[in-house]
């Protein structure tokens, strides 16, 4: 299963965009800041 | 020892005039110098009174002055610097220098005198009086040209002075006006980038929440479909707060807002709308109100409760949760004094002096929504009910703004 990792400030539209891309099929990684996303790589 | 001959020759022959007189002022002889000085063809000077020779104004004076020196007789030489003047034949004056000296004979006083013409060296002497008086009257004349240069310099200096002011109010209202235009255009770019950034997050949810509750078409999803709803409604209110403060913003400017001052009861009013925010606030977040109820004043209800909805949400937003925020507030001598304090993420002293500025959003609350407006209104409003407003405020320890209002009636 291909990931997808979601990025946005914004909750609502974080959540949103990976509740799309589940419902589509994808195994989501969510973060808030671009500096999280540095960590977590 | 000269003889009688030399004698005579000297006499006869000298250039200066030689008179004697006898102790009753009359001419015993006179050399031919003297005759030629005075205009008298020869002897016709001897046996006339000495007064002959005596210009008509000062005869009388010289009379007194003779009887003096035969009383008491001394000699005099030439050159005693006074101006003499004798009398000509024909009446007309001529300058002369005089020397007297006297010897006594069978108890008589002769007084000889010796009489030079000096007609030539006072020609000379009033020449060089008139060049003096001449050239007095160049220097006279160059002063005042001078001082005439002196006073147009002045008033050049003064009039480049004046165009200089000039030049530099024009100047200065040069740069207010561009200073404004800059302003202006500031304020255009930061609307422009707030209003992309603040539109669209709403919309964007409001979009991806109604096609996801598209998607959840079975029964056991309704909670999802609620949590979408509760979405769009709260994204739908967040335009709507936007839409809030621009028609505020458009009021003001048009200056379309007038005040309508009654009678209020401050602390409960703060106290009713700070339930009504209670609904806003982050989890845990809780209001501490340092107010007696009973705290009344004349003011504009609806701009008063504007100012504390704008600076409690505030609050709100740039505080995290389980925080407290304070609202402290007096009323004494006529002023209501009230104060919002939070221990939010504070305002960098870079930005506080643009904080009441519109569309201004600090460094740090870029992540944060917000249309860059409250405290320009917040601003706005305390102006239109005469009050001040300030900020004390530090990075990632809190912000506390003061606003004071007159509120005697």
């Amino acid at each position: 299963m291909k990931s997808v990792l979601v990025i946005d400030d914004n909750l609502e539209i974080r959540e949103n965009t990976a509740e799309i891309l589940d419902l589509a099929g994808y195994k989501i990684l969510q973060q808030k800041m671009e500096k999280e996303v540095w960590r977590l790589l | 020892m000269l003889d009688q001959v030399h004698m005579t020759s000297l006499f006869e022959n000298a250039t200066e005039g030689i008179i004697l007189t006898n102790g009753k002022g009359v001419i015993v002889v006179a050399n031919p110098a003297a005759e030629i000085m005075f205009g008298y063809s020869k002897n016709e000077l001897v046996n006339q009174p000495i007064e002959v020779l005596i210009p008509e104004k000062f005869k009388s004076v010289h009379h007194e002055h003779r009887e003096g020196f035969y009383k008491k007789p001394s000699n005099r030489t030439m050159g005693h610097g006074r101006d003499l003047y004798g009398r000509k034949m024909d009446g007309s004056e001529l300058p002369v220098e005089i020397s007297l000296s006297h010897y006594e004979r069978d108890s008589e006083t002769f007084v000889i005198a010796f009489i030079v013409d000096i007609t030539g060296r006072k020609q000379i002497e009033n020449r060089m009086l008139q060049q003096k008086a001449e050239l007095e009257m160049v220097t006279e004349k160059i002063r005042q040209l001078n001082a005439e240069l002196e006073i147009k310099v002045e008033e050049r200096t003064l009039i480049l002075k004046e165009a200089l002011q000039k030049l530099e109010q024009s100047q200065e209202e040069l740069s207010g006006a561009l200073d404004k235009e800059r302003q202006l255009n500031e304020i255009k770019s930061r609307f422009v980038s707030m209003a992309s950034h603040e539109f669209r997050t709403p919309l964007t949810t409001v979009l991806s929440s109604a096609s996801l509750i598209s998607k959840y078409t079975s029964g056991d999803e309704q909670e999802k479909r609620d949590k979408h709803i509760q979405r769009i409604k709260k994204s739908v209110n967040n335009l709507n707060d936007i839409l809030e403060d621009f028609l505020s913003l458009g009021k003001l400017n048009e200056g379309k807002l007038e005040t309508l001052l009654e009678e209020i009861n401050l602390g409960e009013l703060i106290a009713d709308t700070l339930d009504e925010m209670k609904a806003i606030i982050k989890k845990d977040q809780y209001f501490e109100l340092e107010l007696r109820k009973d705290c009344n004043g004349f003011t504009d209800k609806k701009l008063f409760r504007n100012i504390i909805i704008n600076l409690v949400s505030n609050a709100v937003k740039f505080s995290e949760e389980g925080a407290k925020i304070v609202i402290r507030g007096n009323v004494k001598d006529g002023l209501a004094s009230i104060s919002v304090i939070d221990q939010g993420i504070g305002i960098s002293d870079n930005d506080k002096e643009h904080l009441f500025s519109s569309f201004f959003r600090a460094a740090n609350a870029t992540n944060i929504q917000g249309t860059g407006l409250g405290l320009h209104i917040v601003k706005r409003y305390v102006d239109l009910l005469g009050g001040k407003v300030s900020v004390e405020s530090e990075l990632h320890r809190g912000t506390t703004v003061n606003f004071t209002i007159p509120v005697k009636k």
